[in-house]
């Protein structure tokens, strides 16, 4: 017999209040236990959130805020220089009696107490705050005679007050004389003035910067808001307070004040880590409703229950791979799998360099950076859709031609080391695999000098003639525009110098070229690696072979080859993806060039994908992060899919299996 | 450059020779390392093993008739002809970096080799100023090398403490979720870390770390993880599980099992993805270029491509010179260790 209502009532319990369900149970350690995530999670969400807090406008500004002792301190002042005859204005000191049910007695100088009792300024009976303070300042406002004519033009208004001065010191009185106020702070002032009196104006500022989930949202709520919104408010300036700049004070200028919008960056950012933390807690949550549940059931059926010791023991034996795997899931979620994400989003917004947060915020767009290219079109008057076809295939081109080059390449080269006739083989290959020994990064830089306009090699090309011979063809000594179409512009070199790498008339030499150039960078790696092969060929097979009357070159063709090619093409499709995204080769050489502006879209004439992605990335002065993101999400695609369909074709994932 | 033409001519004449030398005497039955060795001596070492020196067994003059017919000269001269080229390419960029790290100009060098050699570049670099022409010129070469050894050595220790514990995992048991996880290391290790630099820069931003050298071990540690787990398992399922169940049977657990079985017997392997790691700092360039503006701040690689990329500091010789002090010894460590080096990068691609 079971109570159905009981075990949901447990669960129930359990999935509102983590752990409730177990202390119900009586379960205290397993409560406690996942009460703890429960809390913790609360815990973060409270701690990092202001909930209940007030959000103030003026949070959101540059400039020190004016606290209540500078506001008091400002009543002093404003008492003392009275008494001294400086200042006539009694109205500031009226307000202030009035306020803390004073009264103030101008012919004195005085404030008194309901019984006549006199009380200093200083006293603590007289609370006067920055509100206050405000407040007062911008009922002065109104009284000032025309003030809905003020105009940005220096003009004065006509006053009540005596004199302007009289009234410039009404206002800024005994802070005007303090050093610890910059200009941001006059500013800020003015604003706060201008609010007070215009509140219409204030209103709208206070519904665009005053957002409950921004402000007031912990780490869970406003990254959840973040990630759906993308912020909603770009930064302002506030220039309205400019009309009131005549009052500030000498020594200092108008100025805008800044009003802090959202970043939409740093909120997908957060909202992707907190969601991504939230899975965890997820996780949790669902262990701990299960585990509410079954244990109800058991208890239902009288049956016995594991003790809680003995469940975390078991727990603990289980889980033990998870627990060791939990730093490096963490460091790979985060650090990894975080930016991968990131990147992914930020294709299906517009994040380029007419959208940088906080000025101006990106959104969501969908596919539309997708249907540019697709269709292509242009964004932002840059030809994405045309460029990104061209690039991507000369990416294709550049990595079949190099991973084939170096293979066979290395082959070759394998095949030569490996003849009987050369003596010192380990010394040769030594030297041979020096390419792929010296780094990489440090070879192409070496190359970038090397094959410079007017880098060594021309310098030793001209000395030896053969820049004759290419002027006599003329290969070289034509200018850019005089360049030739078919043949003839294949074979231009350049037009002073051989311009190995910043021709932009015949791209495809400099394409060429730098194919070629990679052989130097790549072979070495295959050609050791088959060498290797090739020693552990079994000589039994040669033996066997040579007795059947088979020659060199059959042996060569029907047993070394066939064992070196199958042994070693897993690689081709690791060299292929490497090749695919080889940064180094395309940006040290040629740094994606020649060309490669805004009537390409950045792209340079070598650029490949992945140069590109960086180019449109890093560069200051292009920044298309969308666009950046989009290319990474197809590579993604491309290579991710490659490499798993590779991958699963391995002898050790079929034993996984 | 009549001279590199007739240096190469000698060349081929010297190794043709040598290896005829060889295979004569390896007819007569001669062995070892010192045939090639006098085979290098011009002419004698030729007479020295058909005339002077005994064979060790009698051959059949036909045989050794059939080394120099021309087929098999010219045949060896092509061979070596097509090594000794192959090895001038090699060695080009080698000398000439070695050429103008000696230039004492500031400029682009025009020869290989300077009129005028002088160590003033190393001096440059390491006194952190010099004068060229009649302005001084500065480099912060000293605190780059820190900041990468630095940042080189912490990677090294925390991917080696991530790694082998998750790969142990990997290789030894099985749970729900390993496929899964193993198929989304392999995906994420086909990404260059910089796929995700928005987010890296946006991420190091939020939590202050612009601008410092040493938040870059966290993106080089989590980057490691996915290829040297995927090594580290390979390696791993290698080991026979026999050890590990005998000493479940005299009572270890989990986590004693790997710190006294697993861990001794994987030495190489976690040796190896040491010093791999400890050498990829020295060798980005992308992510510290992208995350760290102050000089003094930067890693090597970034201030070595400043010396030929940034207008303000183009300095050919301190770039030469600085890409010696850091390829050195990287160079040495890939050609001693090139077999088991070439044996772990295609561990990945063969056993998986």
């Amino acid at each position: 017999m079971t109570f159905k209502p009981l075990i949901l009532l447990k669960t129930l319990a359990s999935s509102l209040v983590w752990g409730t369900g177990q202390f119900l149970n009586k379960q205290w350690l397993k409560g406690l236990f996942f009460f703890s995530f429960f809390a913790i999670l609360i815990g973060i969400e409270w701690g990092t959130g202001s909930y209940g807090e007030p959000i103030s406008l003026y949070d959101q500004m540059a400039g020190n805020p004016i606290t209540v002792e500078t506001s008091k301190g400002y009543v002093n002042d404003y008492y003392y220089n009275l008494l001294d005859g400086k200042y006539e204005e009694t109205r500031l000191l009226e307000y202030v009696a009035e306020l803390n049910g004073l009264t103030y007695n101008a012919e004195l100088n005085v404030f008194a107490d309901d019984s006549g009792n006199p009380v200093q300024p200083e006293s603590n009976q007289i609370q006067f705050n920055e509100n206050d303070l405000y407040t007062f300042l911008a009922a002065e406002m109104t009284r000032i005679d025309a003030l809905e004519d003020f105009s940005t033009n220096g003009f004065e208004p006509l006053l009540e007050y005596d004199s302007f001065e009289a009234f410039q010191a009404t206002l800024i009185g005994g802070l005007g004389g303090r050093d610890n106020y910059t200009t941001d702070d006059y500013n800020k002032m003015l604003v706060q003035i201008l609010f007070r009196y215009d509140t219409d104006l204030f209103d709208r500022y206070a519904d665009l910067f005053t957002n409950r989930f921004h402000e007031n949202g912990g780490f869970f709520v406003k990254g959840v808001w973040g990630v759906i919104t993308l912020g909603v408010t770009p930064s302002r300036t506030v220039t309205e307070h400019y009309d009131l700049s005549f009052f500030i004070p000498d020594g200092f200028s108008r100025r805008g004040v800044e009003l802090q919008g959202n970043f939409s960056q740093q909120l997908l950012l957060r909202g992707i880590i907190s969601n991504l933390l939230l899975i965890y807690f997820v996780g949790i949550y669902i262990w701990n409703v299960r585990d509410a549940y079954k244990t109800s059931v058991l208890i239902q059926a009288n049956q016995s229950v594991r003790s809680e010791k003995k469940y975390f023991q078991d727990v603990y034996e289980n889980a033990f791979e998870y627990i060791v795997l939990m730093p490096a899931l963490f460091v790979i979620t985060f650090v990894s799998v975080m930016p991968i994400l990131f990147g992914m989003l930020v294709a299906f917004t517009n994040f380029d360099a007419q959208h940088i947060p906080p000025n101006n915020l990106f959104t969501w767009v969908g596919f539309e950076n997708f249907r540019v290219i697709f269709s292509l079109s242009e964004q932002g008057g840059l030809p994405f859709g045309s460029q990104f076809f061209r690039v991507f295939s000369w990416t294709l081109i550049w990595a079949f031609a190099s991973t084939f080059t170096v293979f066979f390449g290395g082959f070759v080269q394998a095949v030569v080391l490996s003849n009987k006739r050369i003596v010192f083989r380990k010394a040769w290959r030594s030297l041979l695999i020096l390419p792929w020994a010296i780094p990489a990064l440090i070879s192409q830089m070496i190359f970038n000098v090397m094959f410079r306009d007017r880098g060594w090699v021309n310098s030793v090309l001209e000395r030896v003639g053969v820049y004759d011979r290419l002027f006599e063809w003329g290969m070289l000594g034509r200018s850019y525009q005089e360049a030739g179409t078919g043949l003839q512009r294949l074979l231009y070199f350049g037009e002073d110098n051989i311009q190995w790498i910043t021709n932009e008339a015949n791209p495809w030499f400099v394409r060429i070229f730098i194919i070629t150039l990679n052989i130097w960078l790549g072979f070495p790696f295959f050609m050791a690696l088959m060498t290797g092969v090739m020693t552990s060929i079994d000589r039994s097979l040669y033996e066997a072979a040579e007795i059947d009357g088979a020659n060199g070159f059959q042996q060569f063709r029907f047993i070394t080859m066939p064992l070196v090619l199958f042994a070693t093409s897993p690689l081709l499709i690791m060299t292929f993806a490497q090749n695919f995204n080889n940064f180094g080769v395309i940006y040290f050489i040629t740094q994606g060039g020649p060309g490669g502006d805004f009537t390409t879209a950045f792209a340079g004439q070598t650029d490949i994908l992945i140069s590109w992605i960086y180019k449109l990335t890093t560069d200051a002065n292009v920044r298309w992060y969308s666009m950046a993101s989009v290319f990474s999400l197809l590579i993604f695609l491309i290579i991710g899919t490659l490499s798993a369909w590779n991958f699963t074709r391995t002898r050790a994932f079929k034993e996984e299996t | 450059m009549a001279w590199l033409a007739w240096t190469v001519l000698i060349l081929i004449v010297l190794f043709t020779h040598q290896s005829l030398t060889h295979q004569i005497a390896e007819k007569y039955g001669h062995k070892g390392i010192r045939i090639g060795f006098i085979g290098l001596i011009p002419i004698f070492g030729l007479v020295y093993y058909m005339k002077i020196k005994p064979p060790l067994r009698p051959s059949n003059p036909g045989k050794v008739k059939s080394v120099f017919n021309l087929k098999n000269i010219l045949g060896t001269a092509l061979l070596y002809t097509e090594l000794i080229i192959l090895g001038v390419i090699v060695l080009v960029p080698v000398v000439y970096v070695i050429g103008t790290s000696l230039n004492p100009n500031s400029g682009i060098p025009t020869s290989i080799w300077p009129s005028e050699p002088s160590f003033k570049a190393f001096q440059f670099l390491f006194e952190g100023s010099a004068m060229y022409g009649s302005s001084e010129e500065t480099n912060e070469f000293i605190s780059w090398y820190i900041n990468t050894l630095q940042v080189a050595v912490l990677t090294m220790v925390f991917s080696v403490l991530f790694v082998t514990g998750t790969a142990y995992v990997f290789a030894r048991y099985k749970f729900k979720g390993k496929k899964v996880g193993l198929l989304t290391i392999l995906v994420l290790q086909m990404f260059p870390s910089f796929l995700g630099l928005i987010a890296i820069f946006t991420l190091f931003q939020t939590f202050g770390l612009l601008d410092q050298p040493l938040a870059l071990v966290i993106i080089y540690t989590a980057g490691a993880i996915p290829f040297n787990v995927w090594l580290i398992k390979g390696y791993l399922q290698g080991v026979p599980k026999e050890l590990d169940e005998s000493a479940k049977i005299d009572g270890a657990n989990k986590l004693q099992i790997f710190f006294r079985i697993i861990v001794p017997l994987s030495v190489p392997i976690i040796s190896f993805v040491a010093v791999t790691q400890f050498m990829a700092p020295w060798l980005d360039y992308i992510l510290p270029s992208f995350v760290i503006e102050s000089e003094e701040k930067w890693t090597l690689a970034v201030g070595i491509f400043r010396f030929i990329n940034d207008q303000s500091r183009i300095n050919y010789p301190a770039f030469s010179a600085a890409a010696i002090l850091v390829a050195v010894p990287i160079t040495v460590l890939y050609v001693v260790f090139q077999r088991y080096l070439i044996e772990g990068i295609t561990a990945g691609a063969n056993k998986g």
